[in-house]
């Protein structure tokens, strides 16, 4: 077999190696680190045993609270719808009055239009 | 059978291995870092890195280069989070090697890149097999065949031929805790 480069070198770094000793503590340091990573597991698995129920109790508790909505209470009451002023456009000299006041009328519809478009807390028990 | 026992989930045959080998992971990781505190750190990374996964480890391979492949991955690690030091750390004071091989390996320590270095170790301290290196310090194995034949160039260089073997030149200025 070839004898490697430098092989002196290597001879001597055979003869004798150095041993570096860490600390005292480092054994007992690793394993109680060890048993501390091992008693924390169990302890993250409690919480979603125990939480999801309670949330669920709690939102069932809530909602046998709350009264109960008439049903003319809210939906069904007519919606007053202002009158407005009577104007007459007609004789108006100012012709963006007019423009200005189909914008808002058409505004208000759009408004209110949305405002019944959204759901309220009652609709899904409805 | 221990590390067959560990694999298993027993934590009485982790703590055996813990035993058995922290020290001679925590001496390659110092080879690797240089800093004694580091590599103690590193070291409790390493077994608690191993305990949880040791599902991946293959009984069938011999287990202190497994760890050694987890060392250096830890090191890597740490590295890419590293803070500085505080420049003023107390430093402990070592006594200078007087066995001849001993003061070539202490200046290999201080010469020799960390990565040099910790394949030196590695193949004349641990006496593992060119291959084991190569997979350990995720190289190819001529790569670490011809980092090694560097090394020895190097510290043959640095001796001044063979006839100084037995007394090598003065060594330079420790810049670590000396093993």
């Amino acid at each position: 077999m070839k004898p490697e480069p430098h092989h002196e070198i290597a001879a001597l770094l055979r003869t004798q190696q150095p041993d570096p000793e860490p600390s005292p503590g480092l054994e007992a340091r690793i394993l109680r680190e060890l048993d501390r990573r091992q008693q924390r597991k169990p302890a993250r698995i409690w919480p979603w045993l125990v939480f999801p129920p309670a949330f669920a109790a709690l939102v069932l508790v809530l909602t046998q609270q709350r009264p109960e909505l008439k049903e003319t209470e809210v939906a069904d009451l007519p919606v007053k719808i202002e009158e407005e002023k009577a104007e007459n456009l007609l004789v108006e000299q100012n012709p963006l009055r007019q423009e200005s006041v189909a914008l808002g009328r058409d505004a208000r519809r759009a408004g209110r239009f949305l405002i019944d478009c959204l759901p309220f807390a009652g609709a899904a028990e409805r | 059978m221990l590390a067959r026992l560990a694999r298993e989930g027993s934590s009485a045959a982790f703590g055996m291995l813990v035993r058995r080998y922290h020290v001679r992971v925590f001496a390659f990781l110092l080879a690797l870092t240089k800093q004694r505190q580091d590599a103690e750190d590193l070291t409790q990374e390493t077994f608690l890195r191993a305990w949880d996964k040791f599902h991946r480890y293959d009984p069938a391979q011999p287990l202190l280069p497994w760890l050694f492949t987890l060392a250096r991955r830890q090191s890597i690690a740490a590295l890419r989070r590293l803070k500085p030091l505080p420049p003023e750390l107390p430093e402990v004071a070592a006594a200078e090697p007087t066995h001849a091989a001993l003061r070539l390996w202490e200046l290999a320590r201080c010469e020799l890149a960390a990565e040099t270095y910790s394949a030196l170790w590695l193949h004349y301290r641990e006496e593992l097999p060119l291959k084991e290196v190569a997979a350990i310090l995720g190289k190819r194995e001529g790569a670490v065949k011809v980092m090694l034949h560097r090394a020895r160039k190097a510290l043959s260089e640095r001796c001044r031929g063979p006839a100084n073997f037995s007394q090598p030149p003065p060594l330079p200025e420790p810049q670590g805790f000396l093993p």
